[in-house]
């Protein structure tokens, strides 16, 4: 068992092995053995977050450790997310947000690449005006910058 | 008193019941409050708010073609997009459904090498000639000199409606193109292509052939090529005045791994001796993959050859050399070549037996057979080397090849875990031969399945055999000589050329004006379109 402690000061009691999805922890508890005894005080993460984090690392939990060496294209071409993985991520935009940071802090490489997926099929097939709404984004060019940028990348928009 | 106490307590549950469940919520002010803590809270710039690396990692999943269009979103999407030169590095461009026609990717380009300040990897450039002026092209080159670029390839081709087009059709339709443009545009691309120290690879495709000629190049040391320490080099239609008429040149790219040299309108030209095996006399040790794709007037024309060749590191070689006869008289004879790694193994027509019976390693996985037209004594240690090509797994057998040969063939290669077949022109006859050689292998157990064949049919005879070998094989393909689709997809299995680097080589190809964006083999087939016979 290792003890996680959250910036709001809770405390979560998991397995090793759940703990250790997280790169940064397994670091931690395989260089200090002391860890075990005290709680991890992970300042970056709250409660909420840190909870649904170790729900995807209790799920994850048998998998094979990913390949280092995974080829760049084969990752970058696809944005195909597991069943489960996509019940899982089908949060808030907040939410979202925080677990990619968390994702990120805590080092789970396979959560902040499904993570960043998610915000990329989010933002997939949809125009300018379609990924303002999205966000919740404030145009901020005037009509004639705009016009300007169409003009400079006519050569995306008709393919 | 206790009354009022649960009335309160049941107030406060049901308020704090509300409070987590927005929906049930009925105030119409704690309502609105909701919906802007939503707007707030709920929704907002994912993108631009996540730290740089990771916003970086999401824009990572789009093209460039899908970037451009996201620049547009707001002022920090597009500062974000636009100065992360890593996200415009990679052209991520599929060659086998390249488009050289496109416009697009002109802009593209343009865009691309603005955006990433030249810190690029690949570049893929196609220059549309007339509508290209001398002036415009320069401009379009210039920034590769200052580029990183270490992967470029140029096709150059005329006239942007037609992506195919013949020799002589291009020519009815360019009435606009002058004599030299061509020229001119090809000298624009050498001159900077001597100015990239940084290039690695190379490949230069025009449409039509171009001579260019050497004496334009003032400083010997400024020929094309001198200033690259190039990988890889590959030429379509483009030759000098006699093909690589030097040494120096020879020199210069002697660090090739890879050399290809092909030109559609065979025939034509007039050889000097030595030219006519140009990766001879390119090829050192380092050499490790070689096409020559051309044709010569004379078979008996033969380079001067110093006594051995060895190249050890040599994997593929892909000889199709038109002649108006087979290579067959031995002056090569006087030479050895000694090729111990060559894993692929292409040559049409028939080489001289020697030249057969030492380049056929024992290592070779992909062998391509023309005819064996050879003496009893040659033939029969032709075969014996074949017998000992152990590891075939990949055969290409091409329309000169008899039946016999077949039949002899399929025998020696007994024991070579053959998976793949590949057939040019086969009769009705070869097809019952090699629908015998896969029942017999299959009979003997030991053997796998041929995974996949793929056989075009010169008439219509093959037909009746065609079903037991889609029952037979599990890929497998078939296509008629008059299925431009089918030989274009030919051309890339067994000679790798790009359908736009084909030109001539299939007469009656793409001659025919199509729109933008249609796939020019669509229209094949309608007789009113003029084939290149009519035009010449």
């Amino acid at each position: 068992m290792v003890q996680l402690s959250t910036s709001d000061n809770e405390i979560f009691n998991v397995d090793r092995d759940v703990a250790e999805r997280s790169v940064l922890l397994k670091t931690m508890l395989d260089d200090l053995p002391e860890a075990e005894e005290n709680p991890i005080p992970l300042s970056n993460v709250s409660s909420n977050v840190l909870k649904k984090v170790l729900e995807y690392c209790a799920h994850h939990r048998g998998d094979p450790a990913p390949p280092t060496d995974e080829s760049e294209e084969s990752r970058k071409r696809t944005t195909d997310i597991g069943d489960w993985d996509s019940k899982f991520i089908n949060v808030d935009q907040e939410m979202l947000f925080e677990i990619i940071l968390a994702a990120n802090y805590l080092d789970i490489k396979p959560l902040l690449d499904v993570g960043c997926k998610t915000v990329a099929n989010m933002i997939k097939g949809k125009t300018p005006e379609e990924i303002r709404k999205l966000f919740n984004i404030q145009n901020d060019f005037t009509q004639e910058e705009e016009e300007q940028i169409k003009k400079e990348n006519e050569w995306a928009e008709d393919r | 008193m206790f009354d009022f106490v649960s009335k309160l307590l049941n107030g406060l549950s049901a308020r704090i019941f509300s409070f987590s469940n927005p929906n049930s919520f009925s105030n119409k002010f704690g309502l609105a409050r909701m919906k802007r803590v939503n707007m707030s809270n709920n929704k907002f710039d994912v993108v631009s708010k996540l730290p740089n690396e990771l916003s970086t990692q999401i824009l990572s999943f789009f093209d460039v073609f899908e970037l451009a269009r996201m620049e547009r979103v707001s002022k920090s999407w597009q500062t974000l997009i636009r100065t992360n030169s890593t996200l415009w590095k990679d052209d991520r461009f599929d060659a086998q459904v390249l488009d050289p026609c496109a416009l697009q990717h002109e802009a593209k380009y343009r865009a691309m090498l603005k955006r990433c300040d030249g810190k690029i990897d690949k570049v893929f450039l196609p220059l549309v000639l007339p509508f290209n002026t001398q002036a415009k092209l320069e401009s379009l080159l210039k920034p590769l000199v200052k580029s990183e670029v270490k992967d470029l390839w140029i096709v150059i081709r005329i006239d942007a409606t037609c992506p195919l087009l013949h020799i002589a059709c291009a020519r009815q339709y360019n009435e606009n193109l002058s004599d030299g443009q061509l020229q001119d545009a090809v000298k624009a691309v050498l001159e900077t292509v001597v100015q990239c120290g940084h290039l690695r690879n190379l490949r230069l495709v025009t449409t039509e052939s171009v001579i260019v000629n050497m004496r334009n190049f003032r400083d010997p040391a400024k020929w094309p090529f001198a200033a690259s320490r190039l990988k890889k080099l590959a030429l379509h239609n483009i030759r000098y005045d006699s093909l690589f008429p030097c040494e120096e040149v020879y020199q210069i790219i002697s660090e090739a791994e890879e050399i290809e040299i092909c030109f559609n309108d065979i025939y034509s030209w007039n050889f000097t001796k030595k030219d006519v095996w140009p990766f001879i006399n390119t090829a050192k040790a380092t050499l490790k993959k070689c096409r020559a794709n051309y044709g010569v007037d004379d078979p008996e024309t033969y380079p001067v050859l110093p006594p051995i060749y060895s190249f050890p590191q040599l994997e593929e070689l892909n000889l199709s050399i038109a002649t108006n006869g087979a290579l067959r008289e031995p002056q090569i004879i006087k030479y050895s070549f000694e090729c111990p790694n060559l894993k692929v193994f292409h040559a049409l027509p028939q080489l001289p037996s020697q030249m057969t019976e030492q380049l056929l390693s024992s290592g070779i996985e992909v062998l391509s057979i023309d005819s064996l037209i050879y003496e009893a004594e040659d033939r029969r240690r032709v075969f014996e080397k074949l017998e000992k090509c152990t590891k075939v797994k990949k055969l290409i057998l091409n329309r000169t090849c008899s039946d016999d040969d077949i039949k002899e063939l399929f025998g020696r290669l007994r024991e070579a875990p053959l998976e793949e077949l590949i057939m040019n022109h086969v009769s009705d006859e070869t097809m019952i031969e090699v629908k015998k050689m896969i029942t017999d292998r299959l009979s003997v157990g030991r053997f796998t399945k041929i995974q996949k064949a793929t056989i075009s049919t010169t008439d219509g005879e093959p037909a009746k055999q065609i079903e037991w070998f889609a029952n037979h094989v599990p890929d497998f393909k078939s296509y008629t000589f008059y299925d431009r689709i089918g030989e274009r997809d030919y051309e890339f299995q067994v000679h790798g050329q790009y359908y736009f680097e084909l030109g001539g080589r299939l007469p009656g190809l793409g001659c025919f004006q199509v729109e933008k964006g249609d796939d020019p083999f669509e229209n094949f087939g309608n007789n009113d379109l003029p084939l290149p016979e009519d035009l010449y």
